[in-house]
């Protein structure tokens, strides 16, 4: 009841007009930089961070998190009209979303976007109200090992996605690795194929790299193909239909549940949970081949997971003080200039302040839906524009977008070389969706990897030292030797047929 | 001969009342140097840690000392080298500055080509100094400096730090150094908040961290802290933590600066510390700086690079001894 009680008194800081405008002007903010390739809530939040230090610390705070989560539905908009990913998060969605777009379905990827995105992240915030302190020690719990193991899943669950061959699939992912290897040894400080350039010290940047597979390759796939696109039209609506609805609900359940309980673990970073998600709703749907060409649970399950974590994210931030991704560690920034200091400690010390942010982030929550159902019957119209018009709009974005990282030429080079080879892909029916997994994921594989090494003084015993690790390796081992074991049994079992057969017609 | 002295009376008076006047009004109402443009101030780490946030704060006050936007841009990359190196290549005409913290400037240097030595850079000021206390997890059972030297004499203590070779893993080199050798193994993190979940989640036993990650923790008792290894830590000193300077002979250093491209003139220089002093003195501005918990004190460009070169040179024996300087 005490929590009830909180919870309503954060929610009278929360409906202060000051504090709803900030809600507002941070949801708004936040969807515009979620929509810009390259920018994202990190630039969004970076560059606001001055103006709190003028504003009273719960409207200040309150308008960096709704950035924060507004940036993952912006995201979502550039990815299912353009197939560029306006944030990495969103890169699943494109495998479907897009070609929803292309169907003339546009505003049903766009409106159940929304509508998961607002179920997901109001699920995980109730979850963070009742549940914070415990789940936070339960973070505590999950670390490099099960976490590489957690990851091993994910890597396995590739095989399949985007490709009719699993080898294929498995090259990708595995050119995907290849592409992280250059930077900063992260444990011995040395360099790895840098070629002296300092622009390489740090890895080449994900954004450039799915900017130019997906984005450029496909303008310049369609430049060489000549093809005149044109979106359908007949079909073209301005808003979703109760069927949606209906076949997203159970996508959107789980993906509510998934992007909770992954978000309470800091540096598993956004993509790996709507990868999971993605790939649950594949593995369940009764209709699997209809996944990458348009399946509408393939957008649902990812964009809810998203919210989901990005709410959910909060829960280590608020009750450990870790934030779990770099955006989060810049909201932290701001906690500490108003004199918050996050931790178990903040709800004793700022109860009004903490009670107004969480009931915030339902309000933002809400907002983010009421602002973008009626927006999508206008998004989809771009889809109207023509193609030679809207292409060089697209290219423009993602070379701001690339050059806005580390303002440097060289991103737009990665965007430009990822290009070509994305194009190169398209022509060839290369999966890209491994390689750009790979991309992001492969850093924290290794390093959990390694750390989990470090940890064992080598041995591989600690990938078994509790419950989670180990029954992730084992799901991990069953998701690739189960399909080879039924087709070696199926194999024998046909040839012995067969020479029962051919003994019988002797 | 009364004209003449009334006249030099006057030119007297005139030239005191001048100086006066000049040393007291505001810095900003007669720079001798005013920026042609826009001023860019790098920051050469990812947003939201404290020399983000102090950058960010100094800044805004800059602004209104020199009348133009300084526009602050998060360059991260090689532990600061990638901003580093961008500041260095710039033109020295006071328009592209940078904020850097301790290691770039005396650990990686020695141990990492990047190319160029940031010590060349013209040295215009510093705004903090950033604290290091050596903490254990309340999981690990020890409660002193000397449990945990204890410890490492018969097992592998797993030692936290943040990536590379830095200072966390100096700090680790030189305690061990100090007490006839401590067994451990580094476990690399991606910076000062994983540190303190591996140390709470007990995957690590002990870490070198700053102070914006782990107050929170030291007020639950979560985060236990054995040894300050910065010059001082007033928060730590009042519960009584020993210092290494004391303990062992040893003390880590982690100045910031804020420095420009080599050949910067002293007019431009000058004026820009002016205006980083004007900042600190600025009561308002020191206090949100000293929210971050750094020590926020002021130093001018000499002070600043003559502190980074004392550290560098005391930490090279150890950087050699451990393997770690570079092969020429």
């Amino acid at each position: 009841m005490d929590t009830v009680n909180f919870l309503m008194t954060g929610f009278s800081t929360a409906i202060q007009p000051m504090n709803l405008l900030f809600a507002a002007i941070g949801c708004s903010l936040g969807m515009l930089v979620g929509m810009l390739p390259g920018i994202g809530p990190i630039a969004g939040i970076a560059i606001l961070l001055p103006m709190t230090f003028h504003l009273d610390a719960t409207g200040a705070i309150i308008m960096l998190c709704a950035i924060y989560y507004g940036a993952m539905y912006g995201g979502t908009i550039t990815t299912v009209l353009f197939n560029v990913p306006g944030e990495g998060s969103s890169a699943i969605t494109a495998l479907d979303g897009y070609q929803m777009a292309k169907q003339g379905r546009g505003s049903s990827a766009l409106g159940i976007a929304a509508i998961g995105s607002f179920i997901g992240g109001t699920f995980a915030t109730i979850v963070l109200v009742f549940a914070a302190p415990v789940l936070g020690r339960v973070a505590l719990r999950f670390g490099p090992p099960e976490l590489f193991a957690l990851l091993l899943v994910g890597l396995t669950l590739l095989v399949g996605l985007g490709s009719r061959s699993v080898l294929l699939s498995i090259l990708s992912g595995l050119l995907g690795l290849a592409i992280v290897i250059p930077g900063t040894d992260l444990f011995t400080g040395t360099t790895r194929l840098t070629f002296g350039r300092n622009e390489l010290l740090d890895g080449i940047n994900f954004v450039p790299i799915i900017m130019g597979l997906f984005g450029l390759g496909e303008i310049l796939h369609h430049a060489h193909c000549k093809i005149v696109k044109t979106f359908a039209t007949s079909k073209t609506k301005s808003s979703f239909s109760k069927t949606d609805l209906v076949e997203s609900k159970g996508a959107i359940a789980r993906g509510s549940v998934i992007g909770t309980i992954l978000g309470i673990i800091p540096g598993i970073g956004t993509v790996a949970p709507t990868l999971v998600s993605y790939a649950v709703e594949k593995r369940v749907s009764k209709t699997p081949e209809k996944f990458g060409k348009g399946a509408i649970q393939g957008v649902a399950g990812p964009e809810t997971t998203n919210n989901a974590y990005a709410n959910a994210a909060m829960i280590p931030l608020f009750t450990l003080g870790i934030p779990a991704s770099p955006t989060l560690a810049i909201l932290m920034g701001a906690f500490l200039i108003n004199g918050l200091q996050p931790g178990a400690a903040l709800f004793q010390e700022n109860p009004t302040l903490v009670w107004g942010i969480i009931a915030s982030l339902f309000i933002g929550n809400a907002m983010l839906l009421v602002m973008n159902l009626p927006l999508v019957g206008i998004w989809v119209k771009i889809l109207q524009v023509p193609y030679h018009i809207l292409f060089p709009l697209i290219l423009v974005f993602m070379l701001v977008g690339s050059f806005s990282i580390n303002r440097s030429i060289f991103d737009i080079w990665i965007l430009v070389a990822f290009g070509i080879f994305g194009y190169v892909a398209k022509l060839l029916d290369f999966p890209l969706v491994p390689i750009t997994l790979t991309v992001i994921l492969g850093p924290i594989l290794e390093k959990s990897l390694r750390q989990s090494l470090q940890m064992s003084g080598g041995s591989l015993d600690i990938f078994f030292r509790s419950p989670a690790s180990t029954a992730f390796i084992l799901i991990a081992f069953s998701i690739v030797l189960i399909p080879i074991g039924l087709a070696i049994y199926r194999k024998v079992k046909k040839v012995k047929k067969n020479s029962i057969l051919k003994m019988i017609a002797e | 001969m009364k004209g003449k002295k009334l006249l030099t009376l006057g030119t007297a008076a005139a030239m005191i009342f001048s100086s006066v006047m000049y040393s007291v009004a505001p810095a900003s109402a007669n720079p001798r140097w005013k920026p042609s443009g826009p001023i860019t101030l790098i920051i050469p780490y990812g947003p939201g840690g404290s020399t983000d946030i102090i950058g960010r704060l100094l800044a805004k006050k800059m602004e209104s000392y020199f009348n133009v936007p300084i526009v602050v841009e998060n360059v991260a990359g090689g532990n600061g080298a990638v901003g580093a190196q961008r500041v260095f290549k710039a033109k020295p005409d006071g328009l592209t500055l940078a904020m850097l913290s301790g290691s770039i400037q005396t650990i990686i240097p020695p141990t990492t080509d990047i190319g160029f030595d940031p010590l060349n850079m013209t040295f215009i000021g510093s705004t903090h100094e950033s604290v290091a206390a050596r903490f254990v997890s309340k999981k690990s059972g020890f409660k002193t400096i000397q449990d945990v030297i204890a410890a490492g004499k018969t097992r592998f203590l797993i030692d936290v730090t943040s990536g590379g070779y830095g200072l966390p893993d100096l700090g680790t080199a030189l305690l061990s150094k100090k007490n006839g050798g401590i067994k451990y193994r580094p476990l690399a993190t991606s910076g000062g908040a994983e540190s303190v979940l591996r140390l709470l989640s007990g995957d690590a036993d002990m870490g070198q961290n700053s102070a914006s990650t782990t107050v929170s923790h030291i007020k639950t008792g979560d985060l236990i802290p054995v040894l300050i290894e910065s010059e001082s830590w007033p928060l730590l000193e009042q519960m009584g933590i020993p210092k290494s300077k004391a303990l062992f002979g040893y003390s880590i250093s982690n100045p910031s600066a804020v420095v420009g491209p080599p050949g910067m003139s002293a007019t431009i220089r000058l004026e820009i510390q002016k205006a980083i002093k004007a900042a600190l003195d600025d009561p308002i501005v020191k206090a949100n700086m000293e929210k971050t918990f750094e020590l926020v004190r002021f130093k001018t460009g000499t002070q600043a690079r003559a502190i980074a070169v004392a550290a560098r040179n005391g930490y090279l024996p150890v950087l050699r001894s451990v393997g770690k300087t570079l092969k020429k």
